[in-house]
């Protein structure tokens, strides 16, 4: 077998780590890349060797071609595994390894390329007799050509980034006169994603599924599928939960399905790993979407159930040598599932959100259960990567087992310090409807009201008696004096002892009447509670609530308590004992909500505004988000500029109240 | 160190109706104290609230620390008494501010304005000299205003004592601290005046040695009372206020950042880790005697307050009437003398020389009081009781280690010196809701008093009227009974308080822990024992 000596992993995050894990079966050495950003990251620890590539934004480091062919060269590297996303499906990268001496591995840029213009691969594989949506792929972009072409296709229409992926510059259109603004912002989008604004036009399948088809070719004429994932939930475009098999597919689609993917990769003689995307329309007719020329986010559920290393075969078929399985070997086996987990808020439309994570957690190890994460204890989040921090895969006989399984790992998942999806990724798998097997793409945007409920309002009153107790019970432990002494011991009792709390904004007075050896009787207003402490434990409390005992896993900085159950966590804030007399500023200042970039500043000193005007465009990953002046007046000062990047809380803009008039 | 076996049966006649005695004075001695913590009654603390003011007890509260113990002196001062509240118009007690045990002391402004009465006086005189015996620094919350008046005459000569005493303790390097949050005026413009930080709540604080109307009497001067003396003015124009608080809770807190800079206490002597006794407290009130005539096991209130119920019995078969020997509580080192019956010759030497034998190494004591005195008659006056006596009280007097006296039962007699009563200074001194004090029992007392009368009237050829001499005998058993009750005791400051029995182990942690601020110099120097 021909393989390599060294590899550098041009990625970040769990994917370096997780490819970084089968060179270190295959004794190969690793070399990561990392920027300024990452310099104590965990995939840079986790390498026998690693460079420096340049600036945090991806675009001076990730995205910089030459600075990683340096680093390749450098560190004497044989190969350059690009993980997903950043350059792993840029052909002048591909080229560009190979030209510096070193395998890129993945397919050949004559592959990449086919596969990176949509328009250019619809035509290929409606060529070869792969169904492909009705739609346009044609070359001319004018605005009018594509309202003309986007007629006879009819509403409700995708407009798609021929280069692009990821749900980036992609729209729905549903009314016609939506169509213009709709083809200017997915060019926007795709200009600035991709540096190509030329957009695909397709008929939008309502209800379809999302099914994807794993392939495999070596270069020597072998082709391989491993067959499907299913990737229906979806939200704006962007995966959250796959699974394989798909529980849409019978025997007969599925042969059908993996058949046609197959095809497709012949028709661009594609080698290495790939992924051909179909919908499902709910009349079970399927329709080639894209080919995505690398290895899948989601690659996991394929390796659970066909118990494949496709990284080990990505290197292997990258060295040259034939492939080591054969068609007739690869057998779906159970049922893998897998969920995402982001750092962002799901209660304020999916804001990406930073920090640092105070503890990393990950469940504990069950036979079938995968964690791929990207994180560990101590982990910056900023703004200027993917939010993802880890993929859970559950794999198990049937669907049901799995399913129940991954809600299980994620429940025991602990990452406080930074706002994720945890609990919105275990209510989506818990819905009945998910369940049941029977969704479609839609089924995030249908249920969101369901996914992202707050729960049961006195969740918030059992996290603030659990925050109370554990920081009494570690004050008492810390006591200098006298430790032994029952806590706030008074000869002539005058107040219960009481703590000022906060969660989701709302004030909570927590006060306690202590009951015999380590119980409390909690009271929050009218709201009671017997609470008994068994043992305070590194990192959480275990404490009977009202006669059931749990652990309650608490994480602090400062003043705030990260504090979880199994299907809730809640950031507990302690107010100030000795609030800040001062007085308040008259002024009204414009705040960043969240971490980001300053994309545009709208006003200039000196301009008067009024209630709602626009004042600050800000952009975190993805979003764009304008902020508006909530009341009318006169900006005093613009204290950002484009560019900038903010951390929530910073002020941006100040105005002083409108002159009387 | 060896475990105290226990022979309490609970299931007992004699305990089972000492627990339901103890249980009730309990409930009175609760009942008391709540009604301790309402001030000046519901239509002051409503109109103290509706100002925008906290009451003494939220101000002591929002300044300790979070899980501070607070263990409160004398609360009960002033109890049953003419012209007194309960708690005498002062609330005082030691806890812990930013991580040191101080003494705080606030006026009760519902009760005629913070005015300090007689009993008043003596709390404040008692507080101040818990902060300077154990060197403790203090913190006074003030708004009072100034002395009651119509009582003048009993409080101001001896008042001058507490301001020479901030001024003596300042000089012995415990510093105090004043937040003014309201009036502070003529003679109380000194308790800021002689302060070593004062601290004063813009709007609320006025400090002036003459009001306006007393200003306008002396000198015709008319001036309103902020400028005269509002916290703006002495913190920007006079210099007397260090710090100006915005408001109360800022003042509070800027009275816990100044604690914070305080340099250490003396070094604390080396623990022992805690254990808790083997033997629950509740079981005390059915040990404890509900009348003091019947005797009770001193040993088995010791099982109950000491770490691990370990007891290293000093002398356990010589004089057996006073048991002593050594134990810790809370990982303090003590040395114990629990009466166990009436003081002999033997048991008093015995004291006196364990007193000495903790003095030389440095070991705190802890006095269980439950004495009804020495023993009387020709055989022991023979065997020099009175000698025996004077060396116990000799040790009592002369020893400078801590000494904490709780009193378990009752008090009477010498026996109250030798075991270290309230004129013997001990550092503390709490008594249980049993207890009973007097220079003898009333019976005895009476009886005493009817025999007298009758040897006078048979020397003096009178008849004896024996209704007369009978009714006379009742009263004063009646008058002597009566004052020898607890909260007659506790009202005028003849203790610190009365605790719950069940507390006595934490309290004895609080005082030891507090006495130990002040290095713990046992004396090898005694007066002349009388061999």
């Amino acid at each position: 077998m021909i393989t390599f000596d060294k590899i550098l992993i041009a990625n970040r995050g769990e994917i370096a780590l997780r490819v970084m894990r089968t060179c270190r079966q295959m004794g190969i050495s690793t070399v990561a890349v990392y920027s300024d950003a990452d310099a104590r990251a965990l995939h840079v620890r986790f390498a026998d060797e690693a460079v420096h590539i340049g600036a945090a934004a991806s675009k001076d480091s990730y995205l910089n071609i030459e600075k990683i062919i340096e680093a390749g060269s450098r560190s004497g590297a044989r190969a350059i595994h690009p993980g997903y996303g950043f350059l792993s499906e840029n052909a002048d990268f591909a080229e560009a390894c190979e030209s510096a001496g070193m395998t890129f591995i993945g397919p050949s840029p004559d592959a990449i390329r086919k596969a990176a213009v949509k328009s250019t691969a619809r035509r290929i594989m409606a060529g070869a007799g792969v169904p492909v949506v009705p739609g346009y792929d044609g070359e001319e972009q004018s605005a009018k050509v594509l309202r003309g072409r986007a007629e006879p296709i009819g509403m409700p229409l995708l407009i798609k980034a021929s280069a692009g992926g990821g749900g980036r510059g992609m729209r729905i259109v549903r009314e016609p006169r939506e169509l213009d603004e709709a083809i200017e912002a997915a060019r926007r989008e795709a200009e600035k994603a991709f540096g190509d604004g030329d957009l695909l036009l397709e008929k939008y399948v309502e209800g379809a599924r999302h099914i994807e088809v794993q392939i495999l070719g070596d270069k020597h004429g072998n082709l391989i599928h491993l067959y499907e994932r299913e990737c229906s939930i979806q939200r704006r475009h962007q995966k959250v939960i796959e699974e394989s098999p798909s529980p849409a597919l019978n025997s007969e689609l599925r042969n059908k399905i993996c058949a046609a993917a197959l095809e497709a990769g012949r028709s661009i003689d594609y080698t290495n790993a790939g992924t051909v995307e179909f919908i499902l329309t709910p009349t079970a007719e399927f329709y080639f979407i894209e080919v995505n020329t690398r290895l899948q986010v989601e690659h996991p559920v394929t390796e659970m159930i066909t118990g494949v290393d496709l990284v080990r075969l990505q290197i292997e078929i990258a060295a040259g040598n034939k492939l080591s399985l054969k068609q007739e070997e690869i057998r779906q086996a159970g049922h893998a599932i897998e969920a995402r987990l982001y750092a962002e808020d799901p209660n304020i439309d999916f804001l990406p959100a930073a920090g640092t994570l105070l503890e990393w957690c990950e469940p504990e190890s069950v036979e079938g259960l995968r964690i791929d994460a990207g994180v560990d204890r101590g982990a910056e989040v900023g703004i200027h990567y993917d939010p993802m921090l880890a993929k859970v895969i559950a794999h198990a006989a049937d669907r049901e087992s799995a399913r129940r399984k991954l809600i299980r790992g994620l429940s025991q998942l602990f990452a406080p310090g930074v706002q994720t999806n945890r609990e919105f990724l275990i209510n989506t798998i818990d819905h009945p409807q998910f369940a049941s097997g029977r969704f479609h793409t839609g089924f995030i945007a249908d249920h969101i009201e369901e996914l992202t409920v707050r729960g049961d309002p006195t969740e918030d009153l059992v996290a603030a008696v659990v925050v109370a107790v554990y920081i009494d019970a570690l004050r008492q432990a810390d006591a200098e004096i006298l430790p032994g002494l029952p806590p706030h011991y008074r000869n002539n009792p005058f107040r219960d002892p009481s703590i000022r709390l906060q969660v989701q904004e709302q004030p909570i007075d927590v006060s306690w009447k202590t009951v015999g050896d380590g119980g409390f009787a909690m009271s929050c207003g009218d709201w009671q509670s017997n609470v008994r402490v068994i043992s305070v434990e590194q990192g959480g409390i275990r404490v009977t609530v009202d006669s059931i005992q749990r652990l309650f896993r608490i994480a602090e900085s400062g003043d705030q308590f990260y504090v979880q159950s199994n299907s809730w966590s809640k950031v507990v804030t302690r107010l100030p004992r000795y609030p800040d007399s001062r007085a308040a500023s008259e002024h009204e200042s414009a705040y960043a909500p969240m971490p980001g970039q300053v994309l545009k500043v709208l006003v200039a000193v000196g301009q008067e505004v009024a209630a709602g005007d626009g004042l600050v465009i800000l952009e975190a990953m993805k979003v764009e988000q304008t902020l508006r002046a909530a009341q009318a007046g006169i900006v005093e000062a613009v204290l950002v500029k484009a560019g900038d990047v903010v951390a929530p809380g910073d002020r941006l803009v100040e105005i002083s109240a409108a002159p009387a008039v | 160190m060896q475990v105290i076996k226990t022979v309490v049966n609970s299931s007992d006649e004699i305990y089972r109706a000492n627990y339901e005695t103890n249980s009730a004075a309990i409930e009175k001695l609760k009942r008391e104290l709540s009604r301790s913590t309402k001030g000046g009654g519901d239509q002051y603390v409503k109109r103290h609230l509706a100002r925008g003011r906290m009451l003494p007890r939220e101000r002591i509260e929002m300044l300790l620390d979070e899980g501070s113990y607070f263990l409160e002196v004398a609360p009960l001062a002033g109890i049953g008494m003419e012209n007194e509240f309960i708690g005498a118009g002062v609330v005082g007690g030691v806890g812990l501010v930013s991580g040191r045990e101080c003494i705080i002391i606030a006026n009760e402004a519902t009760v005629k304005g913070g005015a300090v009465s007689e009993i008043g006086q003596l709390k404040n005189r008692r507080l101040s000299d818990i902060g300077t015996e154990n060197h403790l620094p203090s913190i006074s919350l003030v708004e009072s205003a100034g002395a009651d008046l119509p009582v003048q005459a009993k409080i101001f000569v001896p008042g001058g004592r507490g301001f020479r005493e901030i001024t003596r303790r300042s000089k012995l390097r415990i510093p105090s601290i004043s937040v003014v949050f309201g009036n502070s005026t003529a003679g109380g413009a000194y308790l800021p005046g002689m302060s070593d930080y004062v601290i004063m709540v813009r709007n609320q604080a006025q400090v002036f040695l003459g009001g306006p109307p007393l200003v306008k009497m002396a000198t015709g001067e008319v001036v309103d009372e902020e400028s005269l003396g509002g916290a703006e003015m002495h913190s920007q124009t006079s210099g007397l206020s260090d710090y100006l608080a915005e408001d109360e809770l800022d003042g509070i807190r800027m009275a816990r950042d100044i604690v914070r800079h305080y340099c250490d206490p003396s070094p604390r002597p080396r623990l022992r880790p805690v254990e808790e006794p083997l033997y629950p407290a509740d079981e005390l009130l059915g040990i404890a005697s509900a009348d003091v005539r019947v005797p009770f096991e001193s040993r088995e209130v010791i099982a109950r307050i000491v770490d691990g119920s370990r007891f290293e019995e000093f002398k356990s078969k010589y004089g057996t009437t006073l048991v002593t020997g050594f134990a810790y509580v809370h990982g303090y080192s003590v040395g114990i003398l629990a009466n166990n019956g009436v003081l002999m010759s033997e048991s008093a030497a015995k004291g006196a020389q364990f007193i000495q034998l903790c003095n030389q190494q440095n070991i705190p004591l802890v006095f269980l009081q439950n004495i009804t005195g020495f023993m009387v008659g020709r055989t022991y006056e023979e065997q020099g009781i009175i000698r025996n006596g004077a060396k116990l009280i000799n040790g009592v007097s002369n020893s400078t280690v801590p000494a904490i006296t709780i009193m378990t039962g009752s008090s009477y007699g010498a026996g109250n010196y030798a075991m270290c009563g309230r004129a013997y200074e001990p550092r503390f001194l709490f008594t249980w809701p049993n207890h009973r004090i007097a220079v003898m029992g009333p019976q005895q007392l009476s009886g005493v008093m009817d025999i007298i009368k009758r040897e006078a009237l048979a020397k003096q050829g009178l008849p004896v009227e024996e209704e007369k001499l009978n009714a006379a005998k009742m009263a004063l058993e009646a008058q002597i009974e009566r004052e020898s009750d607890p909260y007659f005791a506790t009202a005028r400051l003849w203790d610190d308080g009365i605790i719950d029995p069940r507390d006595t182990r934490t309290v004895i942690a609080i005082s030891l822990s507090a006495s130990c601020n002040r290095p713990v110099e046992g004396t090898m120097e005694w007066g002349v024992f009388r061999h």
